[in-house]
This record gives structure tokens, C-alpha cells and sequence, in this order.
């Protein structure tokens, strides 16, 4: 569904990403792992058109999304939701969805947004505050709402788990799991590693903007390197 | 009482046509984050139009809304020449292109309409005064002030309940993730620019009906007024632009009365001086918005 090839990103001088190569097909989560200014959120970006990329393609169902506006790549089909979760603080939780549907036809949104009420409830009783007032659980339910209120065919997260409770962050990753077996296609960028190799179907691992390893969740998360560096396991042998 | 209530029409009429401009600023500082220094040129083109659509036989009403139309027309204009190219560029090369737009149109205008001021002449109706309660009011004064009203319940209606409009509110939080919704940058540019050229075309006439006459640096003096307007109010705000022009409209009408007349000329440092004391307080002006980088 989306294959990156020889991306490379840079700004001014710097090299962000050299060179990366992956895929996600239909239907998976993959995750993309590394520490921060690892390059990850600078490849979400470049995928959304957010930020120009300086070599290599980024194609999406056949189509090549180079140069292509950001306004445009969303309704190919590709919603990201970003770091921070970034919701309109200023706005209701309901405008916030309507924002989110702002591509759909006029007649579905607010059918989408009587689903994500269903699928959320406490943003339902929460459709006229202010989404600044919201929990940060709250709010992170309302940037997943916000996002699929599009009807994506990928889902882009940057590090949803972020700044939330543990207990949250469970729930975070049970509701990733329940929108792929929804049929849903997804791209996880993430930092909480060992909760990420349970449930992705594949992983890569970038570092300093090159991607080092790669491989199934299970693979990685047998790997000595995985270990060693990312989950702080050391083997006594 | 008669006198006081006249006074306090003067400054809510000054005030609310210093509101409309400084608004017409505010919403694009607001949504693309730089300070549109031609703003008062837009005003200047909706005189001209006023003042040639009425020469060639146009009814006044009918001229005034041609002339508030082509001020819109004129701000998207602008956007499209001078402003979209760079766009993303630094706020400094913005605020440069603006002066450099700014001199280009006074030039031209005076090149090619000429220095003399031309006269806009109001009907009748509009110069009198009408009885209010036992009191005599001017009618350009409480025409000024239903306008002002009416404008602002419209942009506020239209920010909060039209799609676009809250696709505007987005944009003004956080830009990048506006244009993650779908929302299209180009027509979010267009259409700031389309409310602020309107609402300096409004403002536009109203400073004409209370001065008659047009001429090419007529934008100038309430661009200025404007700009402090929203720097009192707190950039960026529109609650606080509206704030911010009336209170820059009632400190003039205060001491315009309380100064003797052989002061007068230190009117205008003396209300820069009350509200530079404001800012020595709330160094943000009197409302303060937190804003997303744009991107």
C-alpha cells in the first residue's frame, strides 16, 4: 500500500533521513522505532507532504506522492495523527470532529461523527466543551476520532502513547490492535518498544536517520541488538 | 446628558470604524501570522471606487456596496501578488512586501488619479441628525455604530457556525494541522484576505462619511490606528482588536474634550502614552491568544 524507497530528508545542512526503504501493506501495523531525532517523525511528515523530501519516492497505492500538497495526500486516503495529538484546543470536541470530516461528503459526517460517539462515549458527553479541557486520555481519543472521522485507508500515529498513564497506554495500544482487526492499515511511530513488538506485524529500526534493523515483532524481539539496545536487557551468558 | 451621550457616540462611532480595521488585521495575523501593512490602501481603493461609481451616476447605496465588494476583491488581489509567493517565507519579508505594496499603491494613485482629494458627497439624510429620547444625534454616528455592530455579529456568526468560518478558527490555532484535516491552504489565504478586504471596505466607508473626501494617503492615518488597536488588544485576537479600537476611539474623544483647544495638537501622544502604560501592565495586550508555530 505504501512503499518508501531511498528517502532521504534534510534540513539545510543537516541529513534528518538518508536513504530508508520500507513498506506497509494492507491491512498491518508497522512500527518504526528509535530514539528521539531518530528521523521518524520527520518520515511521517514527509509522507504527509509536511516537509519536501530531497531524494527517493514515497508511493502510495501506485501513486507517487512527491511534491504533492498535503491538503491532497489526505484525501489519497492518509491521516496522520500527530505527535502531541495536537487537537484544535480552542474549538468543541464536536468541531473538532467536523474538522477531521471537513473531506468526507456533507451527508456522512454527521453520520461518522454519531460512530465515533459510539465508539467513544465520553466524547459524546463531552461534544460541546472545549477539547483544551479534556483529559489527556480524553484527548487522545478525540486525535484518533478526529483522524478517522476521514475515513483513512492508512492511519499515521506519532507516538500516541506519549505522556499518558500507564493504564492508558495499555488501552492506547488495545485500541490500535482492535482498528487493524478492523480492517484498518497503520503506521506506528514509537518509542514505548516493547509494547510496540507485541502487537506489530513488522518493525524497522532507525537510527540517526538509517535504518539499522528490520524485521517481524517476534523476530526483533529476539534479537540480541533489540535487547540489548532498546527493551535494557542484558543476556548473562 | 445631551452633551455627554453625544460625546459617547462620537467615541463608540471612532472606535467601532478603528474595531472593523484593526480587525481586518487581526484576522490575518491571526490565521498566516504577519501584519498586512497595506491594509489601509485597501480602504483607499474602496474610496475611489465609492467616489468614480458615484460620478458616473450610481445610486449611493448601490455604489457602497460596489465599492466594500471591490475592497474584498482588491485584498485577494494582493494576497495572490504579493503575498502568496512568499508564502512560508520569514514574517520580516512579509511585512517588507507590505510596505513595498503599501508605497507601489500610493503612487499610483496619485500618478494616475491625481493628487487633489476627491469628494465623496453623502445624501441628505446621512449628514443630519435625528431626536433620540429629547436628544439630538448625529445620523453618520449612529449609522457608524449599528454598521460596526452588525459587522462584527456577522463575522462572529460566520466564524462559529459556517464550516469554512471554523475551518478559519483551525488555521488561526494551528496551521499545519489544519492542512492535516484537508483543509485547503490556498483557500484558507483567499478567504482571510476576502474578510479582511470586507471589513476594511466597511471601515473604509464609514471613515469617508465622516470626512467627505478621498485622497491617495487616505489609508495611512487608520492603518496606523489599526495597527495600535491590535497591539493594544493583543495580536492576534479578534475579541481583543475590537477591545482595542474602542478603546483607542474613547481615549481620543476623552481628550479631545478635556484638552484646551491650543493643546489639541497633543492629543494623539498623550493617548499613545495611556496606552504604552496599558502594555507596561499586560505586555500582551489586553487579550492574549496562545498560538501553534506555523509551519
Amino acid at each position: 500500500m505504501l512503499s518508501i524507497r531511498n528517502l532521504g530528508i534534510r534540513y539545510g545542512q543537516i541529513d534528518a533521513v538518508r536513504n530508508i526503504n520500507f513498506d506497509v501493506n494492507d491491512g498491518e501495523i508497522v512500527c518504526l522505532i528509535g530514539a528521539n531525532g531518530a528521523g521518524k517523525t520527520s518520515t511521517l511528515c514527509a509522507i504527509m507532504g509536511l516537509v519536501p523530501i530531497a531524494n527517493g519516492s514515497i508511493e502510495f497505492s501506485g501513486t507517487d506522492l512527491g511534491g504533492m500538497p498535503t491538503e491532497k495526500i489526505v484525501r489519497m486516503g492518509i491521516s496522520l495523527i500527530p505527535e502531541g495529538r495536537r487537537i484544535f484546543s480552542r474549538l468543541s470536541v464536536e468541531k473538532n470532529l467536523l474538522l477531521g470530516g471537513i473531506t468526507i461528503q456533507d451527508d456522512d459526517v454527521q453520520s461518522m461523527i454519531g460512530e465515533m460517539y459510539s465508539r467513544f462515549p465520553i466524547l459524546k458527553e463531552r461534544c460541546n466543551q472545549l477539547a483544551g479541557t479534556l483529559s489527556g486520555g480524553e484527548q487522545q481519543m478525540l486525535a484518533v476520532a478526529r483522524s478517522l472521522m476521514s475515513k483513512p485507508k492508512m492511519l499515521l500515529m506519532d507516538e500516541p502513547s506519549l505522556g499518558l498513564a500507564p493504564m492508558l497506554v495499555k488501552s492506547n495500544f488495545d485500541l490500535i490492535c482492535r482498528l487493524r482487526d478492523e480492517g484498518n492499515t497503520i503506521l506506528l511511530v514509537e518509542q514505548n518498544v516493547n509494547q510496540s513488538l507485541r502487537i506489530t506485524d513488522r518493525a524497522y529500526i532507525i537510527e540517526n536517520g538509517e535504518l539499522v534493523a528490520s524485521g517481524s515483532g517476534s523476530e526483533l524481539m529476539e534479537s540480541d541488538f533489540v535487547r540489548n539496545s532498546y527493551l535494557g536487557i542484558t543476556d548473562s551468558k | 446628558m445631551e452633551i455627554a451621550i453625544q460625546y459617547i457616540t462620537n467615541a463608540l462611532s471612532v472606535g467601532g470604524t478603528y474595531a472593523l480595521l484593526a480587525l481586518g488585521l487581526a484576522i490575518v495575523f491571526g490565521i498566516l501570522g504577519f501584519i498586512n501593512f497595506a491594509h489601509g490602501e485597501i480602504m483607499t481603493i474602496c474610496g475611489y471606487v465609492l467616489f468614480y461609481a458615484m460620478a458616473i451616476g450610481l445610486p449611493f447605496w448601490f455604489a457602497i456596496i460596489i465599492g466594500v465588494i471591490m475592497a474584498g476583491v482588491a485584498a485577494v488581489i494582493m494576497e495572490r501578488i504579493a503575498f502568496r509567493p512568499l508564502r512560508g517565507a520569514n514574517p520580516m519579508s512579509l511585512l517588507i512586501a507590505g510596505f513595498a505594496l503599501s508605497g507601489a499603491l500610493q503612487i499610483s494613485f496619485l500618478v494616475f488619479l491625481g493628487e487633489r482629494p476627491k469628494p465623496v458627497p453623502m445624501p441628505e439624510y446621512f449628514t443630519g441628525a435625528i431626536k433620540i429620547g429629547g436628544i439630538y444625534i448625529g445620523v453618520v454616528q449612529v449609522i457608524s455604530i449599528a454598521v460596526t455592530i452588525v459587522a462584527v455579529f456577522a463575522l462572529n456568526l460566520f466564524l462559529k457556525r459556517t464550516k469554512f468560518g471554523i475551518s478559519l478558527l483551525a488555521a488561526a490555532e494551528d496551521f499545519s494541522i489544519a492542512r492535516l484535516m484537508g483543509i485547503r491552504a490556498n483557500a484558507i489565504f483567499s478567504g482571510t484576505f476576502a474578510i479582511s478586504g470586507l471589513l476594511a471596505g466597511i471601515a473604509g466607508v464609514l471613515w469617508l462619511a465622516q470626512r467627505g473626501s478621498v485622497s491617495y494617503t487616505m489609508g495611512f492615518t487608520p492603518l496606523i490606528k489599526a495597527f495600535i488597536a491590535t497591539i493594544i488588544g493583543g495580536m492576534g485576537s479578534l475579541t481583543g482588536a475590537v477591545l482595542g479600537g474602542f478603546l483607542l476611539g474613547a481615549l481620543e474623544i476623552v481628550f479631545q474634550i478635556i484638552l484646551p483647544s491650543e493643546q489639541l495638537i497633543f492629543r494623539d501622544p498623550i493617548v499613545l502614552f495611556f496606552l504604552i502604560a496599558v502594555l507596561l501592565f499586560r505586555p500582551g495586550g489586553l487579550i492574549q491568544e496562545k498560538k501553534e508555530s506555523m509551519r
